[in-house]
């Protein structure tokens, strides 16, 4: 029945269905960035609003969707990939909301690492700003001081993060409960506090002038010509994000959809259970905290090459506070939630500028009514069957066994 | 009786604070036996399994598994020398489906780690199938409805369907002991021996299995156990079939004198 399924959700018309909803879906973003004035936000977010309740009204719609997306996955993501490539063309002609949907990208990269931590494994760290920091400030005192290339300033920033996250995690070991949160916490605002003070990263003034990225001589502080079009500088740094987005998203997506994902939720959801059935969780803990930390602090890094200059209040709590919310907001434990997430709380605020007093007022209320009507987010966790990892394990029995034995030599 | 005897605990004693919760217990059981625990409310029991399974450490006292002491070890050591156990208090992650929580019995067997599962799909595609089939095979064994319903949360579950996945998963480790807590809890007197039945059927198909079982329900013990052991106030007040253990007065005043259970 699932195959009969399947077949009715194939097909050229059904592609082109798949495609026409992503093209909508994003020429409403494009138009929520490109028209100047807030009717458009608010327009959009009726739309979005009568949507969710019409989907909400109509379980049967959004399964058949559901399932239409995952028939035609391919095109989907095929889609999606040209779309997001073609992101620099239409807001060419203002640079700084592609500025902001960097911004955007970077905080998505952090909240993907929190989103281990906090979504995946049920560790609350209240400090993804700090390890953000950790990164920035690596990176930017290694060009600064030693004028290191990007290409290793990046994962220097990002394996310092680890390692602070690593040397955080020992007292924590010795308790039990919510003395993660209370040690990030206070993490969060030593690191502040020294960063204000302390002489050799700048105090209050940060760093200033850490050389933005260039690659085998070419800086990407140049715009792109192509002739019928000018693409901003930005769009170099775009695309790297982009690049990174990818990297770390599918690592996501993969831990998510394997075994060690099974055993991140179980820390989660029980630890003593977990611990019963022969979970190491401590040293899971400490592994995922690390590497959800390398992914804040690979963003920190990414930070400091694009805006060139970094200071404390950057990294203060509040920024913390977005990122948790992103998570909570987009999703536990679920990569497109986040997106959704990073999306909608980077980018509506910069909209939302004309009532700037406002802002954190209206971010809270949409927070709390977020927490009454889906209090697992907008794209909450979904249960594994992990049907499309046996599928392919059907395939790779079917060929002949021959070349699974050269594999091996190989 | 002594040298097939598998597990064993040498005047097993822990207190909280004033509170001994358990004081100075022996009780052994040898491989395919079915040793029932009873008492009433707060005899310890439930304490005993935690100590068992390492999430507790005995204040005094030792207890030893195929002739290797585990006093100390912590709990995932403690599993992997081949304890399983079950909770009075169903403790399955209700978010996660039947399958995901088969599979963390099996977590032990999981030979990828956390590269793997980012850059070697093959390797983990072939493992997760695997595992996949062994936790059809044993969700089978208890309700063949269970199969298809693996991609199910397990918190969309009825009751019963639950305690089954409970002791899938418990299954799934392939324990040489077996601890079962109060798996009666919230199910019918025939529901309880149907699934006795299918863990005896699990037992015969794989190796010899040793089980632990507390309950409350005397007739589910004289049904199901091999040997009784009572304790009142965390102390062993009697021992033997289930007969003469039913006889003895002092396990008749623990209860009779608590709630009027009649045995």
């Amino acid at each position: 029945m699932a195959d009969e399924n399947q077949r009715s959700q194939t097909g050229p018309l059904k592609t082109v269905t798949v495609l026409g909803i992503e093209v909508v879906i994003y020429a409403l973003f494009l138009a929520l960035l490109l028209m100047p004035g807030g009717e458009i936000l608010i327009v959009e977010v009726l739309l979005l609003l009568a949507a969710l309740f019409y989907l909400r009204r109509n379980p049967a719609l959004r399964t058949q969707i559901q399932e239409l997306f995952a028939a035609n996955a391919r095109a989907a993501w095929i889609g999606g990939i040209a779309m997001m490539l073609l992101v620099p063309f239409f807001v060419a002609s203002s640079p700084y909301w592609l500025f902001i949907i960097i911004i955007a990208g970077l905080f998505l990269v952090a909240c993907l690492g929190l989103n281990l931590q906090l979504g995946s494994t049920g560790m609350v760290n209240l400090a993804p700003a700090a390890f953000y920091a950790v990164g920035a400030y690596t990176a930017g005192l290694l060009a600064l001081g030693w004028g290191l290339p990007a290409w290793i300033t990046l994962p220097a920033g990002a394996i310092m993060a680890g390692l602070f996250s690593a040397f955080l995690f020992i007292p924590v070991l010795k308790t039990t409960g919510h003395y993660l949160a209370l040690v990030t916490l206070a993490f969060q605002f030593m690191v502040t506090i020294l960063l204000d003070n302390m002489e050799w990263t700048g105090g209050p003034q940060g760093l200033k002038n850490i050389p933005l990225f260039s690659i085998a001589g070419y800086s990407f502080n140049t715009d792109i010509n192509l002739g019928f079009i000018v693409l901003p500088a930005y769009a170099n740094f775009y695309y790297l994000m982009l690049l990174i987005v990818a990297a770390v998203g599918i690592a996501s997506l993969r831990i998510y959809n394997s075994w060690v994902g099974v055993t991140l939720s179980t820390i989660r959801d029980d630890e003593i259970a977990a611990q019963t059935f022969g979970v190491q969780v401590n040293r899971w803990k400490l592994i995922i905290f690390s590497l959800g930390n390398c992914f804040i602090g690979l963003a920190g890094a990414f930070y400091s090459h694009l805006v060139g200059f970094i200071s404390p209040p950057n990294f203060a709590f509040d920024k913390s506070l977005v990122m948790v919310s992103v998570v909570i907001l987009g999703g536990m434990d679920n990569v497109f939630g986040v997106v959704l997430g990073s999306l909608l709380l980077i980018i509506l605020p910069e909209k939302l500028r004309v009532v700037q007093e406002y802002r954190f007022l209206i971010y809270g209320v949409v927070l709390i009514v977020m927490l009454i009507f889906r209090p697992r987010g907008l794209l909450p966790f979904k249960p594994r069957d992990f049907s499309d990892l046996v599928e392919a394990a059907k395939r790779k029995r079917a060929i002949p066994a021959g070349s699974e034995a050269a594999e091996g030599r190989a | 009786m002594e040298n097939n005897r598998i597990f064993w605990t040498k005047d097993l004693s822990i207190s909280f604070g004033g509170l001994v919760a358990v004081d100075h217990v022996n009780i052994d059981i040898a491989r395919g036996e079915v040793l029932g625990l009873i008492g009433p409310n707060g005899s310890g029991k439930t304490t005993i399994f935690n100590i068992i399974t390492g999430i507790y450490t005995p204040t005094d006292g030792d207890f030893f598994f195929e002739g290797e002491s585990l006093l100390g070890k912590p709990p995932y050591e403690i599993a992997r020398k081949g304890i399983a156990r079950t909770f009075q208090i169903s403790r399955l992650c209700l978010d996660l489906s039947v399958l995901d929580n088969v599979f963390i019995g099996m977590h032990y067997r999981q030979k990828h780690w956390l590269i793997d599962a980012v850059f070697r799909r093959d390797l983990l595609a072939r493992e997760v199938s695997e595992a996949r089939d062994r936790a059809f095979s044993l969700l089978s064994v208890f309700n063949k409805e269970l199969v298809g319903l693996a991609g199910v949360p397990v918190g969309a579950l009825p009751q019963i369907d639950r305690r089954r996945v409970e002791i899938c998963r418990a299954m799934a480790m392939e324990p040489r002991l077996l601890l079962l807590d109060e798996p009666s809890a919230g199910m019918t007197l025939e529901e309880m021996t149907e699934l006795m039945e299918d863990i005896r059927k699990v037992q015969e198909e794989s190796k010899e299995i040793s089980i632990i079982i507390v309950e409350h329900d005397m007739t589910v013990i004289r049904s199901i156990s091999d040997r009784v052991v009572a304790l009142n106030y965390g102390r062993k007040i009697a021992e033997g079939t289930c007969e003469e253990v039913s006889h003895n007065t002092e396990v008749r005043e623990a209860y009779l004198g608590k709630r009027g259970i009649k045995i």
